[in-house]
């Protein structure tokens, strides 16, 4: 009885505005579908190419570079037993402890200073100091280039002024590798000054008010309170420039192209001389090169990580 | 007294310092522009202070005729907008829409917002935030 009876008088039904859209894409795919055309990009540009490094380098390659018969290993084994990579690697290691050190100790040296300084003097010696950002690494290293040559370098033209006879900056091998990573400290320099600006004018002022009422100033102040509450940014700078410490390449082809005597040959100039560098191609050493720098990258920062991670 | 007179050795040994860094990391970009209009023949003598009259726009003239400059220029552009263009042509999304009309910058900024169809008779408040300044706070707290 009751359910004839209609609960509501039926009338002309209210539209409603704005008018429905057509559920295209479902609930559920309207996320991935939004995220295919990203992923796909990734796909092809950034994992393909990792996937193909990983097969070249189990192949030998024939005199145009392509792909010839299954080695397996055989070129790992190569790369691990060849006194050159191992000097290699030791450049490469030295390069990127060295600039990672200089660079962001040398921009924090920079920015800490600067907290205090009037507004208008701190926006000139900003600017000034972040002018590395604007170089890329081939005009950088190329400057480095004047800089350090011999007999009419501008370094050794200064020194001369003050009665210094300047040294082989590139011609040394030991100085060779500082040179090359005094050019890429330079380099990073303004990227690094510029995270921890930025980093600095985000601190609780209040924190260090209140350290400054206990009676902590200057050094004190800057070792205790500071630099402890910029350590989110000191573990990123860390890492990202230690990574591109690993992979550097255009300061060594600038300046010394690997010399003298190899000493400044690092994993990627390697790595390029041995698939472009020399008449034959050897593509897949090359590429067994750059999966065991792939693997160093992803170790030393996943050890960077977890090492800093507790220290931030 | 005292406090004073440190406070002022330390800020010119701030400032001292800085100018240091300055030089060092400016000495660079100062050779590359003295080396850019400086004639050959100085720079290959390892001058470095540039004297008026000898200043020269030659290197600048042979760069712009050696290298196609203005295809390097398109090219550099072309990456550049490549590499950001993503970001500049993502669409608003209708959420974002409604947010502005409606809701207000609180409720935008909030992330969260309902349509305006859907508001009437409703108090503006973000189911995870109820104060949110400008999420509508003044009329749910007015109306509690």
């Amino acid at each position: 009885m009751l359910g004839n009876v209609p609960l509501r008088p039926r009338g002309p039904r209210r539209p409603s505005w704005p008018p429905r859209r057509p559920s295209w894409p479902p609930r559920g795919l309207a996320g991935p579908l939004m995220v295919l055309p990203c992923v796909g990009l990734l796909l092809v540009f950034a994992y393909w190419p990792v996937v193909r490094s990983v097969v070249l380098s189990l192949y030998g390659n024939d005199l145009l570079g392509d792909p010839t018969r299954f080695v397996g290993l055989a070129q790992y084994t190569e790369i691990v037993t060849d006194p050159d990579l191992r000097r290699a690697l030791l450049a490469t290691g030295s390069i990127a402890v060295l600039s990672v050190v200089l660079a962001v100790g040398g921009a924090l040296a920079a920015a800490l200073p600067l907290r205090r300084a009037a507004a208008r003097p701190r926006a000139v010696v900003s600017v000034l100091l972040s002018l590395p950002f604007a170089y890329s690494a081939a005009a950088s290293a190329a400057v480095f280039a004047g800089l350090f040559a011999p007999a009419v370098g501008t370094l050794d033209a200064l020194l001369g002024h003050v009665g210094i006879t300047g040294p082989e900056w590139l011609r040394s091998p030991a100085l060779a590798v500082v040179s090359i990573s005094i050019a890429t400290a330079w380099y990073e320099f303004g990227f690094a000054f510029l995270v921890l600006l930025a980093a600095l004018s985000q601190l609780d002022q209040q924190v260090i008010e209140a350290a400054a009422l206990d009676g902590a100033g200057g050094l004190r102040l800057a070792r205790s309170v500071i630099i402890p509450m910029l350590r989110p940014s000191l573990v990123f700078l860390l890492v990202t420039q230690t990574i591109s410490g690993l992979q550097i390449f255009t300061q060594v082809q600038v300046l010394t192209r690997g010399g003298p005597a190899g000493a400044t040959s690092t994993l990627v100039y390697e790595l390029y001389q041995r698939a472009f560098g020399e008449a034959l191609p050897h593509v897949g050493s090359a590429s067994a090169l750059a999966v065991v720098l792939l693997g160093l990258v992803l170790l030393i920062t996943s050890v960077q990580f977890k090492v800093l991670r507790r220290w931030a | 007294m005292n406090r004073v007179k440190r406070i002022r050795l330390g800020s010119v040994a701030r400032w001292l310092w800085l100018g240091a860094v300055v030089l060092v990391v400016v000495l660079p970009v100062y050779v590359t522009v003295v080396t850019a209009l400086l004639p050959r023949s100085d720079v290959a003598a390892g001058r470095l202070l540039p004297v008026p009259g000898r200043l020269t726009l030659d290197n600048v003239r042979f760069a712009l005729d050696a290298a196609p400059l203005a295809r390097q220029y398109l090219v550099s552009v072309a990456v550049t907008v490549g590499q950001a263009g993503p970001n500049w042509s993502r669409p608003r999304s209708p959420r974002t829409r409604w947010s502005s009309r409606a809701g207000g910058a609180g409720a935008s900024s909030s992330g969260w917002s309902w349509p305006p169809w859907r508001s009437r008779g409703r108090a503006w408040s973000s189911p995870t935030s109820n104060s949110s300044p400008g999420s509508g706070c003044a009329t749910h707290c007015s109306a509690s």
